[in-house]
């Protein structure tokens, strides 16, 4: 048994031990549930050439979540989740003797915080450990929300977030106020779908034929004074895309196919941020309440969790080149007949500051329609994006620099509402303006529509679900209808499609903000699925 | 005071700012750009530093400076313009056309035609190779090495016809049954057969030129488009009666008719420059393009 599972046991019992004596279960709260998941890809076209209609999830989770409070004042809360990812992972006969193989899990720890109120004074509260934070009034769509990295390693759930130790103090001074100071001693950065790869990766054909690599966020305008032999402007991009079609014989000139250029080991580097107390994230909020409305004042300090391009190399050996050392960036076994191209990417968690302000409020003279909205202004860091090109081992073009995020602060804000219209039918409808892994960087901030209606019926009982989100300036989507079917009390049942609209090609493979938001194969896949829940 | 604090904290994080390029420079430590030869490669009256800034004159060829090492790879057209006379007296001009593969850190030419004109006929002397000859000729590829920089530098190049690779630099051999003699064409007859027209006839032949090329003017920026640079001659052994020098080397080792065993002497026209130049092709060009079109691909 792996040694994070005895630990939780142990927590858990400890708590359950602490509790003995005075009716202990009354003191403990034993919530979670149990779910299987699984999905089917039912395309072929968002993948490695050829790659769908297969499955891509067969997975089970067992969530189990113990609250326990010993005494009026303090509460223990552990939840932990075991998943069992339902794929054989064994190769060997060796690896056939390995249930971790055959059948691998995980264990994760969730949550596991204490928390005290009245510490030192009644209207303090102390809260301490490993927990998720939840800012922001409006409904997912949280640019206030910065404490926690979010966990999008299921592309479905957008919900989801990476817990992080952290210590948090609350005071009510009054009755409308509430004050809150966070402290995050290490930065985690967010998950990323499996398909989150294919913002970086090389492809090609059918016969092994390279067709596109990862676009760069250089400049598409020329800088002063920089021209051509002609004496014409030129840009960066425009001088990597005339170095890449002169330097590499064998490209076809209408297709930009070549079957004699390989991409040996593509890389992409995360540059995280020292364990220093200056790379650690802390946060400040007062909370109102004013009648049915209320609204909070934020301040956030720390990294923006998504990766954003930092870095990169292109380390070409030409055909007949010297293959006895390699790459000049890494020793590489390479094909003497072909160009080959190293290439390394890096990204980086650019620092951050965040000024926020969220309000919710429930208009009971307008129907008790649901309003909220969130404005952040974000003052980044800058990000200066370097790209070097070597053919054996030395600089073929000028170093370039651009400015990947500029130092301009910027705004992130979601506007939206609800409405229940009849026992039946109920609306959510936002216009969020910069998504989760936009930090105005040469991508840009973009423009959203997000929706979702529900039907209900049998009182409750059957739920038709259809959400979308829409792209405003690339007109990309996601559809996702769902049904779920309450086929006995806690046991959920349903079904649905995860569906991705938008070209999956660059609209210029040299201009990095051409990329379609959703339409872009790092997006995901088209996904249909079948789920089943029991919650206690 | 909660004001001041945040005051404090924005004003602590101006200025924030990570750099790309130092770090791809901490990894990757560059070459010192003396050690790269942009400035001798590039026309540039226009430095442009890395901010964009431009603190020349007016704009020329080429005008990102800096360190840059411009690439030859790909399928050139080599011709080497030899200015000599002919008996010490007429002159002529001997035009070697090669297609030229650049790859990794060589070039290697293959031969594809030899055009002799004369500026005043002189009568006698002219020749000309078949078609199977040239090719013969054309399947032992010559081989001038670039320099670290991927650059051509002052190089020596030494081309043989019907004599072993192995005797290339010892003197020609005097009589066909030499271990140095190759029937190159493989007609049976030693060396490499030249048809000549008058007097009409067969001369089996071997021969030797030593081109010395001098480091060229070179155009393009990231891509080398042209190259010209002036040739000069070295002959390993040079017996026959030029004043100056001779152009090339070349003894006779048989031929249909006993006028035609003397070569006649080709030397050094000292007035007249003779040049090397390379001119960039596509991947897709041909020996049989190149004899259509060097004259004006080269403007000769």
């Amino acid at each position: 048994m792996r040694i994070s599972t005895v630990m939780t046991i142990a927590v858990v019992g400890c708590f359950a031990v602490e509790a003995k004596g005075e009716e202990w279960w009354e003191k403990v709260e034993f919530t979670g549930f149990l779910s299987s998941d699984l999905r089917y890809i039912v395309e072929n076209w968002r993948g490695a050439y050829g790659d769908g209609y297969r499955f891509e999830m067969n997975r089970n989770d067992l969530d189990l979540r113990f609250k326990v409070e010993p005494s009026e004042r303090v509460k223990g809360v552990v939840e932990t989740r075991f998943r069992f990812f339902g794929f054989n992972n064994a190769s060997d006969i060796p690896s056939l003797s390995d249930r971790a193989k055959v059948d691998p899990f995980d264990v994760r720890l969730e949550e596991a915080y204490l928390e005290v109120h009245g510490l030192l004074w009644d209207k303090l509260d102390l809260k301490a450990g490993r927990m998720i934070q939840n800012w922001g009034a409006a409904d997912m769509f949280n640019p206030t929300d910065n404490l926690n990295s979010r966990d999008f390693s299921d592309p479905l759930d957008y919900s989801a977030k990476v817990p992080n130790q952290m210590i948090e103090i609350d005071l009510y001074p009054t009755d409308w106020l509430q004050l809150t100071a966070v402290w995050v001693p290490l930065f985690k950065p967010s998950m990323l779908p499996p398909s989150a790869s294919w913002g970086f990766a090389v492809e090609y054909d059918e016969n092994g034929c390279f067709m596109s690599a990862p676009t760069p966020p250089i400049d598409t305008e020329p800088h002063p004074g920089q021209v051509d032999e002609n004496g014409n402007p030129i840009s960066d991009a425009q001088i990597l895309g005339k170095l890449f079609s002169t330097m590499v014989p064998g490209t076809d000139p209408v297709t930009g196919r070549n079957c004699k250029l390989v991409f040996p080991k593509t890389e992409v580097r995360t540059v995280e941020p020292e364990w220093s107390l200056a790379n650690s994230q802390a946060a400040i909020r007062a909370k109102f309440r004013a009648g049915d409305f209320d609204f909070a004042l934020s301040y956030y300090y720390g990294r923006f969790s998504f990766p954003v391009a930092y870095t990169a190399i292109a380390d070409v050996v030409l055909p007949g080149g010297k293959s006895a050392t390699g790459f000049s960036t890494d020793p590489v076994t390479i094909d003497p007949k072909k160009t080959n191209v190293k290439y390394i990417a890096e990204v980086t968690y650019p620092r951050m500051q965040v000024v926020g302000f969220d309000f919710s409020y429930t208009a009971e003279w307008l129907y008790d329609v649901g309003f909220v909205g969130e404005l952040a202004v974000i003052f980044p860091e800058q990000i200066n994006f370097g790209l070097r090109a070597l053919v054996g081992g030395r600089d073929v073009i000028e170093p370039m620099r651009s400015i990947n995020v500029p130092s301009t602060p910027f705004v992130k804000a979601t506007a939206g509402f609800d409405y229940t219209f009849t026992s039946w039918l109920y609306l959510n409808a936002m216009y969020v303006r910069g998504f989760f892994d936009e930090f105005n960087d040469k991508y840009g901030i973009h423009n959203y529509f997000v929706a979702a209606t529900e039907l209900k019926f049998f009182e409750d009982e059957l739920v038709i679900r259809l959400a979308t989100a829409l792209n405003c300036d690339d007109l990309s989507a996601n559809l996702f209808p769902q049904i779920t079917w309450i086929a006995a009390p806690s046991v959920e049942l349903q079904t649905g499609l995860f569906w991705l609209f938008g070209p999956t090609e660059m609209g210029d493979p040299l201009d990095y903000s051409t990329r379609s938001k959703f339409g872009h194969k790092a997006a995901g896949r088209n996904v249909a699925f079948v789920k089943a829940k029991l919650t206690w | 005071m909660r004001y001041c604090l945040f005051l404090a904290f924005v004003v602590y994080g101006c200025g924030w700012e990570s750099d790309g390029l130092a770090r791809l420079d901490d990894l990757y430590p560059r070459e010192i750009a003396a050690d790269i030869v942009a400035e001798e490669l590039l026309e540039t009256d226009t430095i442009v530093d890395q901010a964009g800034d431009v603190t020349g004159d007016e704009p020329g060829v080429g005008d990102i400076e800096g360190e840059i090492a411009p690439i030859m790879t790909g399928t050139w057209a080599f011709v080497a313009e030899q200015h000599g006379l002919l008996f010490d007296l007429y002159r002529m001009t001997i035009n070697d056309l090669f297609i030229a593969s650049v790859t990794g850190n060589q070039i290697s030419l293959s031969f594809c035609k030899q055009d002799v004109t004369f500026q005043d006929d002189p009568g006698v002397g002219n020749s000309y190779l078949d078609e199977k000859t040239v090719a013969s000729l054309g399947e032992t590829s010559i081989i001038i090495p670039l320099s670290n920089k991927g650059t051509i530098e002052e190089t020596t190049v030494i081309w043989t016809w019907g004599i072993n690779p192995e005797y290339k630099n010892c003197p020609l051999p005097a009589s066909a049954d030499e271990k140095a003699v190759w029937d190159q064409d493989e007609d049976g007859k030693p060396g490499v057969t030249v048809h000549v027209e008058d007097p009409k006839g067969d001369r089996y032949m071997v021969r030797r030129v030593e081109w010395r090329l001098e480091t060229g003017e070179q155009v393009g920026d990231i891509q080398m488009e042209s190259l010209d640079g002036t040739l000069q001659f070295e002959p390993v052994d040079c017996t026959d009666p030029c004043k100056t020098k001779c152009l090339v080397e070349q003894v006779a080792l048989g031929a249909t008719n006993s006028l035609l065993m003397t070569a006649a002497p080709i030397c050094v026209d000292q007035d007249t420059p003779s040049y090397w130049r390379m001119r960039k092709l596509s991947e897709s060009y041909d020996c049989k393009k190149l004899k259509e079109e060097w004259k004006t691909l080269f403007n000769l």
